[in-house]
């Protein structure tokens, strides 16, 4: 056989597939961002029932500081803090903080939310990994809540007044059988800092389908540009 | 890459993307699921590959490693494609296609990977020593080899071509 017959039959291929069925590419960004990455989820699931657990135990004694209960690996990362240099290894994890909604995006079937963390401490400390999370009822009491990791953990060193992002995305539409329409929806957001007895609630209606699943991007250093006010 | 480049990107090359992934994997349905899987992971990880010189080159290196190794094991995935509601792929190849794939399967990976990219991808050898991190005598070698495993497997001349070619 000669190389004609090779290219012939290759051709042939490509004419047996002339149609191949497309999708709408914004269908794909959008099923990007609500993709259960499968490769986190096996930590996620773990670091859910420690989110889960440190909320539990906020909510018992919200002032206490947590050095327990973390909701990421405890494996040393090396610094990156937001000016570059090396962080001190002393720096004190985030107590000090305020939390902001910043911008959100919103699509057919999620929604994603970002925050912004400033330290309001008068020395610089350290942010490690993912926020915690939690939906709560009108009460206040924690609902089901299904943490997924997106991403790669960083170490972040916040100046006083430095900020770190990160952003939520929750799935509004009912997921495999969970039955429509994931009600009732949660009254509010409790968010609380790796290792930090601080919570903080930021009420709204959430729905929260996939038993309450937010996919969370660690924290980062800039606010992420898709994000609009 | 904002919106608009992938959007761009996406419609430039997956029909191109489809075909490499049906000659690697030989099977439509699986196929499209490959390459569309390649586009998620591309949007996920868009601040990256604006770095890079080609991404189509990624794309076929995702849907190649998926097809060879790791889709089995990622089910749940199509589950998740098919939340995109992509339509049914048209009418079956041609038995011809079907012999080639199934000759295709026949042989190791880096035989038809390479082999594919320079028929189907019409690349050339330098380009496809790059793309597989090879040289350029290793890709000849592989070239060489896939076609003596093709010639034996594919002993009947193509019928429904679009033009008959000389032996």
């Amino acid at each position: 056989m000669t190389d004609d017959h090779l290219y012939t039959r290759f051709d042939k291929l490509r004419e047996d597939l002339m149609s191949p069925s497309t999708a709408d590419p914004s269908a794909l960004r959008q099923a990007a961002r609500h993709r259960t990455r499968m490769n986190t989820l096996a930590a996620a699931a773990v670091t859910a029932v420690g989110a889960i657990v440190a909320a539990a135990v906020a909510f018992g004694a919200p002032q206490a500081p947590q050095p327990g209960a973390s909701t990421g690996p405890t494996t040393p990362i090396p610094s990156m803090g937001p000016t570059g240099s090396p962080a001190p290894s002393a720096t004190p994890t985030c107590r000090a903080f305020t939390l902001s909604h910043y911008g959100g995006d919103g699509h057919a079937g999620s929604a994603t939310n970002g925050y912004a963390v400033t330290n309001t401490g008068s020395v610089a400390c350290e942010l490690t990994g993912f926020a915690g999370l939690t939906f709560v009822d009108q009460a206040g009491r924690p609902l089901p809540t299904t943490i997924v990791h997106s991403g790669t953990e960083t170490r972040l060193v916040l100046a006083p007044g430095g900020v770190a992002y990160f952003e939520v995305t929750t799935v509004n539409v009912p997921v495999d059988n969970e039955g429509a329409p994931c009600d009732p929806p949660a009254a509010g957001l409790l968010i609380f800092l790796p290792n930090s007895g601080e919570t903080v609630n930021l009420p709204g209606t959430y729905r929260a389908c996939g038993q309450g699943r937010a996919t969370m991007t660690p924290f980062h250093e800039s606010p992420d540009p898709n994000m609009h006010q | 890459m904002d919106e608009q480049q992938f959007d761009e990107c996406y419609r430039a090359t997956v029909r191109r993307l489809v075909h490499f992934a049906y000659a690697m994997c030989g099977d439509v349905g699986v196929a499209q699921d490959l390459a569309h899987e390649a586009y998620l992971r591309a949007w996920q990880r868009r601040r990256q590959l604006a770095t890079y010189e080609d991404i189509e080159a990624w794309l076929r290196l995702v849907v190649t490693r998926l097809c060879t190794d790791r889709w089995r094991r990622l089910a749940v995935h199509h589950r998740a494609l098919r939340s995109l509601g992509l339509p049914e792929s048209g009418p079956p190849p041609s038995e011809d296609t079907v012999l080639l794939v199934a000759a295709l399967r026949a042989i190791p990976v880096k035989q038809r990977q390479a082999i594919v990219l320079y028929y189907l991808g019409g690349l050339a050898v330098d380009e496809i020593a790059n793309e597989m991190g090879a040289s350029a005598g290793t890709v000849r070698s592989w070239l060489a080899r896939a076609r003596a495993a093709l010639n034996a497997r594919l002993t009947e001349p193509i019928r429904s071509g679009t033009e008959e070619r000389p032996r």
